[in-house]
């Protein structure tokens, strides 16, 4: 059994890595025969091109991974060390960002920045007397800027935890020794919480190599190219589609990203995280005066700026006739009858929760598999089995797709299932096991063996301490894992992009697909539908206590 | 025999086989739609937009229940890579596509698509018919400059392509991403081939830092917000018939020359509903089809069906070079030129 689970997880994962890998040095299409060739890596790094997307990745990247941690650190300071008032709500309006598909955030800020119609822009055009309007979305501004407002919240749950956990001591000694709150922050608070924040940018910094949707959107109308939406384009605009050069690219950004997962691994193993003492201690609140109603100000403005602007214009959107005529005579409801009409929106819309529900479930199933066996086996192939459950970690959902379609494009009978569900759920679980597994790790940390063990001693079967002790106690971190995995799920557009078929859309693709056909008050309309979905999902969750958000409070 | 019996016997056996035809033909018709009745269904790829394309769905379905049309709308290159990977997958999903003639002609050429002579060619201008086979063109929309008028008034409107390249338009004109066909191609070559504008304007319009969107829908999107002044290449439909009450758009034939595309179907190779496929193709260039597009705002090919932007419409614009045998030999190079040009 132990064997079939490392299989089918050897198989699922590692057979589109290879298949990745051999589709770069093919001189045909995925499907069509041709022949072994290096010519796509020559046409690959002859282009000067090439270069420029490794300066632009790691350039935009790493700009947003520092402006993100300087937000998040900001936010975490202000929630877990200081007298600000209302901290539970600003922890909550932090991390409810968190929940809303950034693809609707894009889209709300590509309208909001529009040159010549974004409501911003033209507000400020009005107060400033301006010929020029300030602020263009489709620029290297407005792509960091959008880019950092999305990440922050994720950052900012990565590093509220070790902020709270900080054992304030050292903090007090350096006050008592005369130095100043800022000086402590600066001397003190910063380096014994560097590695968490290290950690967290590396992961932001990952994550933000293998983003598709924000440069698809905004950096492909501004000429703005890093990896992942020059692969798009090369398959999207060449004509006919580039696949060779495509999957050499695909093969560069997941060399990369997995070097830059495996100097994270190595920086975290050689680190110390001793910012928790055995012994007690209470965090130390620091008293801001008066300023504390300036740093809520300042919080105010945040949240009114990253999360109640961008909301605010998908409502406003969905409402209107024309996107940017704001006139009371085209006020209609006729975005919304399209989507409640459109046989194609209908059927995303339930593709999407079929194939998220299923594939949440099935991952985090197949993920306690991987884990128990980890972490409570002498299975001689763990260490191995764990290896591969971090794979995935390592492969972009964009590249992830090119190399299912390598896979899977030409199976015999009985596994011809591209263009089907089947295709997709598979992604979807590839995708997905790297989260899967750790949050199962974590919860099966927690459980001792000598749990089981006893219920051995006192004769209970494998089976019956199993599913008595283990199942049990796991259930809450099951549930958790399955919900937030439904969550990622449901707005991915990157894994599924290039392997959706007729009938097999989903509710991201449909999304995207209208916003390219130009048709943003549908956009607005279908997004308000999905934020309804997502905050049901999350008041679930928060009743359910799955998200940790109460805790966080 | 005399004279009389003779042409009696002649009349009768003539009669004789018109009933005959007339039977079988019916009988192959009703064999046709029955088979076509069990199919169920017919899978569209369309470029043509939801405003085009759904009232002759619903019109289709009506007349024909227990036959359901599914649509999936998109860019022509991106449907038609979707159509070859199924290909290559051996698993077939689509049964007619849809988009700019010229790309469905030369999709055909790549062997994606069935040959099929409809019997309602025979009410086609013999000129828009493809002896082919490959295609069938059923309507044609002419591309021209449309302009937002909240920023551009009447007596500043420009007139002309050449217009176009003066600096006052500069970061204020858009048009489709010319890279993978469609209509910002199609003006490429038009603006390419003229004999007055050429190479020269078209280095001027790079200067004039022209944005290029996705897809003409896109495009007209941006314009009709505000976001842009000109549409170039904008069709002639988009700006009226399907263009909302409030969108503050209008389109102007150029003086230097508008230009029309014929947008054809064609049955995809190995379609899996390929008779409902067949009688959904017949209808939409049947007399019904061709009404029901004609009030879109298309220009219907089919002989007397009257165009809803009048008689004249197709007055003064030229068949784009692209759609020309010679235009799609000499596709390739008009490619390198457009990325020596625009895109080195």
């Amino acid at each position: 059994m132990v064997s079939g689970l490392f299989l089918v997880v050897a198989i699922i994962v590692l057979y589109p890595v290879l298949m990745l890998l051999y589709g770069s040095v093919r001189s045909s299409a995925p499907g069509d025969a041709g022949f072994f060739t290096l010519q796509n890596y020559f046409d690959a790094y002859g282009d000067r091109e090439t270069y420029r997307l490794f300066l632009n990745t790691f350039f935009i990247v790493g700009a947003v991974t520092l402006l993100s941690a300087v937000v998040a650190i900001f936010f975490a300071w202000v929630v877990t060390r200081t007298d600000t008032p209302y901290r539970g709500v600003i922890t909550l309006f932090m991390i409810v960002p968190f929940f809303i598909p950034s693809i609707l955030e894009v889209f709300a800020w590509a309208l909001l920045l529009s040159p010549r119609t974004g409501l911003i822009n033209v507000f400020l055009s009005w107060l400033l007397d301006l010929q020029e309007p300030p602020f263009n979305i489709y620029s290297l501004g407005g792509l960091i800027w959008t880019w950092t407002i999305t990440s922050a919240p994720t950052k900012f749950l990565l590093i509220v935890g070790a902020f709270r956990a900080m054992d304030s001591s050292l903090e007090e000694a350096a006050l008592t020794s005369g130095s100043s709150h800022a000086g402590a922050f600066a001397r003190i608070t910063l380096p014994l919480l560097a590695p968490a924040i290290l950690a967290a940018s590396l992961l932001t910094f990952v994550r933000g190599m293998e983003s598709f949707e924000l440069p698809v959107i905004l950096g492909l109308p501004a000429g703005i190219f890093v990896f992942t939406n020059k692969i798009y384009e090369v398959l999207e605009f060449g004509f006919p589609p580039r696949y060779g050069l495509a999957t050499a690219l695909a093969v560069t950004l997941f060399l990369m990203t997995a070097m830059m997962i495996f100097v994270q691994r190595r920086i975290l193993r050689e680190r110390s995280f001793a910012i928790i003492s055995g012994k007690g201690y209470r965090p130390m609140t620091i008293s801001l005066g008066r300023w504390r109603y300036v740093i809520l100000a300042i919080c105010a403005v945040y949240f009114l700026i990253a999360t109640v602007l961008p909301l605010s214009q998908l409502v406003l959107g969905s409402f209107f006739e024309v996107f940017g005529i704001y006139d009371w005579q085209a006020l209609t409801l006729h975005h919304f009858r399209t989507i409640f009409h459109d046989p194609q929106v209908w059927q995303s819309i339930k593709n999407s929760f079929l194939l998220a529900s299923a594939a949440a479930l099935l991952t985090m199933l197949l993920s306690f598999g991987v884990a128990y066996v980890v972490t409570k086996t002498s299975f001689a192939l763990r260490k191995t089995l764990d290896l591969i459950s971090w794979v995935p970690w390592t492969v972009p959902g964009l590249v992830l797709s090119l190399g299912m379609l390598w896979a899977h494009i030409r199976l015999a009978y009985p596994f011809e299932i591209y263009g089907t569900l089947w295709i997709l759920l598979i992604a979807f679980i590839t995708n997905g096991i790297p989260l899967g597994v750790r949050l199962a790790n974590g919860g099966l940390a927690q459980i001792s063996d000598e749990l089981e063990e006893s219920a051995w001693v006192h004769g209970a079967t494998w089976i019956c301490a199993f599913r008595t002790i283990t199942l049990k106690l796991m259930a809450p971190v099951f549930f958790a894992g399955t919900l937030i995995l439904f969550v990622t799920f449901m707005r991915a557009l990157g894994p599924v992009i290039l392997l959706y078929g007729h009938g097999t859309e989903l509710l991201s693709v449909t999304i995207f697909h209208l916003w390219q056909r130009g048709e943003p008050g549908t956009v607005c309309a279908l997004s308000i539908v999905l934020l309804a979905i997502f905050l049901i999902a999350l008041g679930a969750a928060r009743l359910m206590g799955a998200t940790g958000v109460h805790d966080q409070r | 025999m005399n004279g009389k019996w003779f042409a009696a016997l002649l009349f009768i056996l003539l009669w004789v086989c018109v009933i005959f035809s007339i039977f079988s033909a019916s009988a192959i018709s009703a064999e046709a739609g029955a088979k076509a009745r069990a199919e169920g269904r017919v899978v569209l790829y369309s470029y043509p937009g939801r405003e085009n394309v759904e009232p002759v769905v619903k019109e289709f379905e009506r007349q024909h229940p227990g036959i359901k049309v599914q649509v999936s709308y998109g860019k022509g290159s991106q449907l038609q890579e979707k159509i070859r990977s199924e290909a290559r997958a051996g698993r077939p999903m689509t049964d007619v596509h849809s988009c700019g003639w010229n790309g469905l002609y030369q999709f055909g050429l790549e062997g994606y698509l069935e040959k099929y002579q409809s019997p309602q060619q025979n009410y086609f201008d013999p000129a828009t018919v493809d002896k082919s086979g490959l295609t069938l063109s059923h309507s044609a929309h002419i591309y021209g400059l449309v302009i937002n008028t909240r920023w551009v008034g009447a007596e500043e409107s420009p007139r002309s392509w050449s217009e176009l390249a003066d600096p006052k338009w500069k970061g204020k004109l858009a048009i489709q991403d010319p890279r993978p066909g469609g209509g910002g191609f199609s003006w490429f070559v038009q603006m390419l081939t003229d004999a007055n504008l050429g190479e020269n304007y078209l280095r001027k319009m790079v200067q004039q830092k022209i944005f290029f969107g996705r897809t003409n829908d896109l495009v007209h999107s941006l314009l009709a917000r505000g976001e842009y002044f000109v549409h170039i290449a904008g069709t002639e439909e988009r700006a009226t018939t399907e263009a909302p009450r409030s969108a503050p758009v209008k389109f102007l034939k150029p003086r230097d020359g508008a230009f029309y595309t014929r947008i054809g179907l064609g049955l995809v190779k190995n379609a899996p509903h390929p008779n409902a496929t067949k009688l959904y193709i017949d209808f939409v260039l049947s007399e019904a089809g061709p009404k029901t597009v004609a009030d879109t705002g298309y220009l219907p090919l089919r002989k007397g069906v009257p165009s809803v932007l009048g008689p004249d419409a197709l007055q003064g614009a030229k068949l784009a070079v692209l759609q020309t045998e010679e235009g799609i030999k000499r596709e390739p190079e008009f490619a390198k030129k457009l990325k020596e040009i625009f895109f080195p």
